[in-house]
C-alpha cells in the first residue's frame, strides 16, 4: 500500500533511542501505549517492540478495537480467555475506539489474566495504540482512567506538539 | 512552611544532604510533600509533570525518587523506568491508588516501595527514612488516613527495613509476626 509506506518513512514514526532502551531492558514487561499521528505507524512500531523482546518470542496478536461489538468480543476477549502463549505480544490497535462497557471488561480481563499485574516471567506483553488524545478522553470521562494508566505504563507520544 | 508542619516532622541528622526528587501530578500536593522532606533535612527537588521529571533526571542522580502514578497523560512508572535505566542506584517510591494490580506491577518493575493512598507527607518521609536505613526518632502524630494511623501505632524502631517492598498493611503484619517470634525464642 503506497500510502502506508510513505507514512512509515516519516521520522516521527521512529521510536526514540531512550524509549527503545527502556522498553527492551528495565521495562521489558511493561504495557506500552503508542500515541501516533497515523494508525498505519502503530502496528509497525508495535512489531518493533515485539521483536525487541528476549528470545524465544511468541506470536504477535493484533486486535482491532474499532471492530463491531460482536466481532470485537470474539477477537479480544476470546483471546484473553484462552491460555496465553509464552512471550507473545497482544497489540490493541486504536484502543480509544473501545466502547465504555468494553473498557470495563478489558480492565477486568487484564487483571484476571495477570496482564496488568504480571508476575515474572511475563506471559504476554500488551502494546496499545491510539491516534487520538486519549488523556483528553479520560478527562472528559469517556475513557476509563484506571484502564488508561494500566495501558500506558510506558507512553510513547509520537504526535507533533 | 507552616509552624504546625515543622513541629510534626522530626529532623533526622542522617537525612541531611540526601537528595530526593519528587514528581507529583497534583500541584497542590507537591508543596506539602516538599515541605515535609525539607523539614526532615533532605535536599529536595520537585516537579509536576513528565517533562519536569526528565529535566530532573538529566540534572543529577537522586538517592530517592518519589513519584505518583498519575502524571497527566503519562504514568509515574514510566518516570521510574527512565530513572532506573539512567540511575540504577536510585530508590523509587511510587505513590498511587490502593490497587493490588498496580502495586504488583510497580514492585515487579523495580519500585522499592508502593505507597497506597491515602498517605500523608509524614508517612512518606517515614517510608523514605526506612528505605535509606536511617535512624528514626519517635513517630509524629499522623493527621488522617486509616492506613497511616495503623502504621503509626505499630511502627517502631526495631525492624524499619521491613517497611520496604510491601504495602503499609503487609509491613505492619510482618513487624508484628517478627516481634512475637523473637519474644518466644
Amino acid at each position: 500500500m503506497a500510502s502506508t509506506s510513505s507514512v512509515d518513512e516519516r521520522p516521527a514514526s521512529v521510536l526514540p533511542p531512550d524509549e527503545i532502551h527502556v522498553i527492551c531492558t528495565v521495562g521489558a514487561e511493561a504495557c506500552v501505549l503508542l500515541s501516533v499521528c497515523a494508525s498505519a505507524d502503530a502496528e509497525r512500531l508495535a512489531r518493533r517492540i515485539h521483536v525487541g523482546r528476549d528470545s524465544p518470542r511468541g506470536r504477535f496478536l493484533t486486535v482491532d478495537c474499532g471492530l463491531p461489538d460482536r466481532t470485537l468480543d470474539e477477537e479480544l476477549f476470546g483471546r484473553l480467555e484462552r491460555p496465553v502463549e509464552t512471550r507473545c505480544t497482544l497489540f490493541l490497535h486504536e484502543v480509544g475506539r473501545l466502547p465504555f462497557d468494553q473498557q470495563m471488561r478489558l480492565m477486568v480481563a487484564l487483571r484476571n489474566r495477570g496482564l496488568a499485574s504480571r508476575p515474572a516471567p511475563s506471559p504476554a506483553r500488551v502494546v496499545s495504540s491510539t491516534s487520538e488524545d486519549l488523556f483528553r478522553r479520560v478527562v472528559e470521562g469517556s475513557f476509563d482512567a484506571s484502564l488508561f494508566y494500566s495501558l500506558n505504563t510506558i507512553h510513547v507520544d509520537l504526535r507533533p506538539h | 512552611m507552616t509552624g504546625a508542619t515543622r513541629n510534626r516532622i522530626c529532623v533526622d541528622p542522617g537525612a541531611m544532604h540526601t537528595s530526593i526528587g519528587i514528581v507529583d501530578g497534583q500541584p497542590e500536593d507537591l508543596g506539602p510533600l516538599t515541605t515535609a522532606f525539607l523539614a526532615a533535612g533532605y535536599d529536595v527537588d520537585g516537579g509536576t509533570s513528565f517533562a519536569d521529571a526528565m529535566n530532573m533526571l538529566d540534572a543529577r542522580p537522586r538517592a530517592v525518587l518519589v513519584v505518583t502514578v498519575e502524571l497527566g497523560a503519562y504514568n509515574g512508572l514510566h518516570v521510574m523506568l527512565r530513572c532506573l535505566a539512567r540511575h540504577p542506584k536510585t530508590r523509587v517510591v511510587v505513590v498511587g491508588p490502593d490497587s493490588a494490580a498496580l502495586r504488583n506491577e510497580a514492585l515487579t518493575l523495580g519500585a522499592s516501595v508502593y505507597a497506597a493512598r491515602p498517605v500523608t507527607p509524614e508517612t512518606l518521609v517515614s517510608r523514605v527514612n526506612d528505605l535509606l536505613g536511617q535512624r528514626r526518632r519517635p513517630q509524629p502524630v499522623l493527621s488522617h488516613g486509616s492506613r497511616a494511623r495503623t502504621r503509626a501505632t505499630t511502627d517502631g524502631p526495631a525492624w524499619p527495613s521491613l517497611a520496604t517492598h510491601h504495602s503499609a498493611g503487609e509491613s505492619v503484619r510482618g513487624v508484628i509476626f517478627r516481634h512475637g517470634f523473637d519474644i518466644k525464642r
